[in-house]
């Protein structure tokens, strides 16, 4: 092997200079289309335009059969004017202003620096709406601002530029169905209450004139003015939903754009069936994987005083000590930061099931996102050498995040999309984070050692906002029952048919706690039953199934108490008493004649 | 209020090509790892510059702004081509000089995609930390510690594939 010393000399290695290469202006100018006056000073040679027009061939066929292409052959344009440039004015001082400060405030910030350029401003519901555009390293970001609607405040949706590089169709969602403020109309039972306004917003390319968007309620009228296109809706019906999304060309061309739908209330979009592109299987296996910087305690990235973040504050396993803890940006243009914690649990304050020693803790924080969880040391990478986790900050966003924590084993990582696109992830310092769009679920994600081979894989099945499986028939839900908490938390039970004929049931309380699901009937278990708490109220609830008439919870005070099954589900509040006492230890399933036909342990709550 | 936007003459954008052209070429083979779709790429970007050359602001040097153009040309081309060039493509070095070490590729492979860019421009086009910045669209204080970083890690990984 030849012996490397330094960088340099390892990139003249990489790629040798071009000094034989003759120049080809005059291709220039005829691929921007513009007569060139002199003659071409040189010559490409023969090969080199060969090799050019069988690419032009093919570029050209591949653009007129898929859909996009056939949209961009028509002449509606790519994104260019959002990657090169800088679509609509600058914002105002103060626009900016609050800009800066809402981004200093946050901890997962955007770089500093960031220049907003106004897109868009109309006026309704008795607001100002303004849309503002900006890049941030590898993504293009808008955000949208209302004044005059008291409201939570602004809304911002991103694409990775990536995105708009590979231009799949000429108009791009960025965010659907934002909220702000409230009608002054009752809540409903669960405390939903329809927004003043709700605004759809996105990006388009050149050549699209107008954008027409299409809501569960019917038609919305669209703005589309320096690339980018606001819908607001004005006192939008509780559940107003976009459905559709369709580019419109000056000649007419219409080409239907993709959007992931925001769920509403319980209920999510339909998950799309499919199988994500990719290897399925590792070529070779990995066992027992680590972070040696992780290990050694080098101070790879911030610490958590460097980064502004208090760590005592937000630390997960507080039971334990904290050892040790690094603030890291697996790429240092974006939003994203992660919090990698060694956590020490001593053996004479052992976690439940026992468990002591080293823990090590992962938060991710990225706008509007925040989470993480911990797992013994040792064993972290004991089912593969990299772990995911999806989240996706608003309903209404397009992008999920697909993120975490990858051994020493892992050189580098690809996301495998639906759409067959194979997208390189960012990762540093044993972290990871890539954006995948709602549109191009099912994914894989696959890691690659240093040989190039692929050492593991996780699939991502469907979009996290999705519903996979029988999804309730929304028209057909009943309520059922009525429960209310010994503190006054209210909640109601609905059951009905799903989408697939099955039996669905949901338990809503007004705070948005709850639970519920369709299982396919006969595959219901006896006894399904937990303890909710909703903040101030506790409730067992659950599902048992047909034969039980009536359960009875036992609990550690001797006390014994028959709730009711209503259409095979229970919600069954507990008294404070029996909440502190740490809830019921059993349940026992009674058929119509009082026999007991099944029994289920509770675990305990903390008293 | 808005700057207007300065623009750039075709002389200027020719003159630059003309100059730097085998550099653009390098940099773009290094982006792709393939020096015939490096070719495309530059022909690409120049008559993206040439067809957009009145928007360009004047806030920097053109050629950064040139720079800027070429780097994304080339990483869209790899985005696009047959199911874009895969990274082991790059590491057994197709189309690289023949007698370089293929771990040493391998080594730059492995840099994350900004850390490889800065190298690229820094080495290949000596272009000092504001016009990377530009280029990349990075802050200057981003390039000084993504450099140092790269200079790091391909330190420590050409340690290793040597050793």
């Amino acid at each position: 092997m030849s012996k490397v010393d330094t960088v340099g000399e390892a990139l003249a290695l990489f790629v040798t200079p071009f000094d034989d290469e003759p120049e080809a202006w005059a291709d220039v100018l005829r691929r921007a289309s513009i007569a060139s006056d002199a003659a071409p000073r040189s010559r490409v040679r023969r090969r080199r335009r060969l090799a050019a027009l069988v690419f032009a061939a093919v570029a050209l066929l591949t653009l007129a059969l898929s859909p996009v292409g056939g949209a961009l052959a028509r002449g509606l344009g790519d994104f260019s004017a959002w990657l090169t440039a800088n679509p609509g004015e600058p914002a105002s001082e103060s626009d900016q202003r609050a800009f800066d400060a809402e981004n200093e405030r946050t901890w997962a910030r955007f770089p500093d620096g960031l220049q907003l350029r106004r897109v868009i401003v109309t006026e309704a519901a008795g607001g100002t709406f303004e849309l503002f555009g900006f890049r941030s390293g590898y993504s293009l970001c808008l955000r949208l601002t209302v004044e005059g609607i008291p409201s939570e405040g602004a809304s911002t949706g991103c694409a990775p530029l990536s995105e708009l590089r590979r231009a799949e169709a000429p108009a791009l969602a960025l965010y659907l169905d934002a909220g702000f403020g409230h009608q002054d109309v009752p809540g409903t039972e669960e405390g939903y209450v329809p927004p003043r306004a709700s605004a759809t917003f996105g990006i388009v390319a050149d050549g699209v004139s107008a954008v027409a968007l299409r809501t569960s309620e019917g038609p919305v009228e669209t703005i589309v003015e320096n690339n980018a296109f606001l819908a607001v809706t004005v006192d939008p019906p509780l559940g107003l939903r976009t459905k559709e999304l369709t580019a419109i060309g000056e000649r007419g061309e219409r080409v239907s754009v993709a959007i992931a739908e925001s769920p509403f209330g319980d209920y999510g979009p339909q998950a799309k069936p499919g199988v994500a592109p990719g290897p399925r299987a590792v070529a070779r296996q990995v066992e027992g994987g680590h972070i040696g910087w992780l290990v050694r305690r080098e101070s790879r990235g911030e610490s958590p005083a460097e980064a502004g973040i208090d760590i005592e504050r937000f630390r997960l396993l507080h039971e334990g000590e904290l050892r040790f803890a690094r603030v890291l940006t697996p790429d240092l243009q974006s939003d994203r930061r992660f919090v990698l914690s060694i956590v020490h649990v001593p053996e004479s304050k052992p976690l439940p099931f026992g468990m002591s020693g080293d823990f090590l803790c992962r938060m991710v924080f990225a706008r509007d996102v925040g989470g993480g969880g911990c797992s013994p040391l040792a064993d972290y990478f004991s089912r593969g050498p990299f772990e995911v986790g999806t989240s996706v900050g608003h309903g209404g966003e397009q992008y999920a995040l697909a993120s975490g924590v990858a051994s020493d084993d892992v050189a580098r990582m690809e996301l495998y999309l639906a759409t067959g696109e194979r997208v390189a992830v960012p990762l540093a310092d044993n972290v990871y984070a890539v954006e995948v769009a709602r549109t191009k679920f099912p994914a894989r994600l696959v890691a690659y050692d240093r040989q190039g081979r692929v050492i593991g894989v996780e699939n991502m099945a469907h979009d996290p906002l999705a519903d996979s499986g029988p999804r309730p028939n929304a028209d057909k839900q009943r309520i059922v029952k009525r429960v209310v908490g010994a503190s006054g938390t209210r909640g109601t039970v609905r059951v009905g048919p799903s989408t697939a004929g099955t039996r669905c049931h949901r338990i809503s309380f007004e705070n948005g706690a709850g639970g519920g699901g369709c299982l396919p009937k006969g595959l219901e278990p006896q006894l399904s039953l937990g303890v909710l708490n909703t903040g101030s109220d506790s409730f067992v609830t659950g599902t048992v199934a047909d034969g039980t008439s009536a359960i009875e919870l036992r609990f550690p005070t001797g006390e014994r108490v028959v709730v009711e099954v209503v259409e095979g589900v229970v919600a069954h509040p507990l008294t404070p008493a029996q909440a502190t006492s740490g809830g019921p230890e059993v349940a026992i399933a009674l058929d119509s004649a009082g026999k007991e036909v099944g029994r289920q342990r509770f675990r305990r709550l903390p008293q | 209020m808005r700057k207007p936007a300065r623009g750039a003459t075709l002389d200027e954008i020719e003159s630059i090509y003309r100059t730097r052209l085998p550099d653009f070429r390098r940099v773009a083979a290094a982006i792709l790892g393939d020096r015939e779709l490096a070719l495309d790429a530059v022909q690409e970007g120049f008559a993206l510059a040439v067809r957009e050359r009145s928007s360009f602001r004047g806030d920097g040097p053109l050629e950064a702004w040139l720079w800027r153009i070429i780097v994304n040309a080339a990483r869209a081309h790899l985005r696009r081509h047959t199911a874009d060039v895969d990274m082991e493509v790059l590491a057994s070095g197709n189309g690289h000089a023949e007698n370089a070490d293929e771990q040493v590729r391998a080594a730059i492979v492995l840099l994350p995609e900004r850390q490889r860019l800065v190298l690229f421009l820094r080495y290949y086009a000596d272009l000092d930390y504001g016009a990377i910045a530009t280029a990349l669209e990075i802050s200057i204080g981003t390039v000084g510690a993504t450099l140092n970083a790269a200079h790091a890690s391909m330190s420590r990984l050409l340690e290793e594939v040597t050793r």
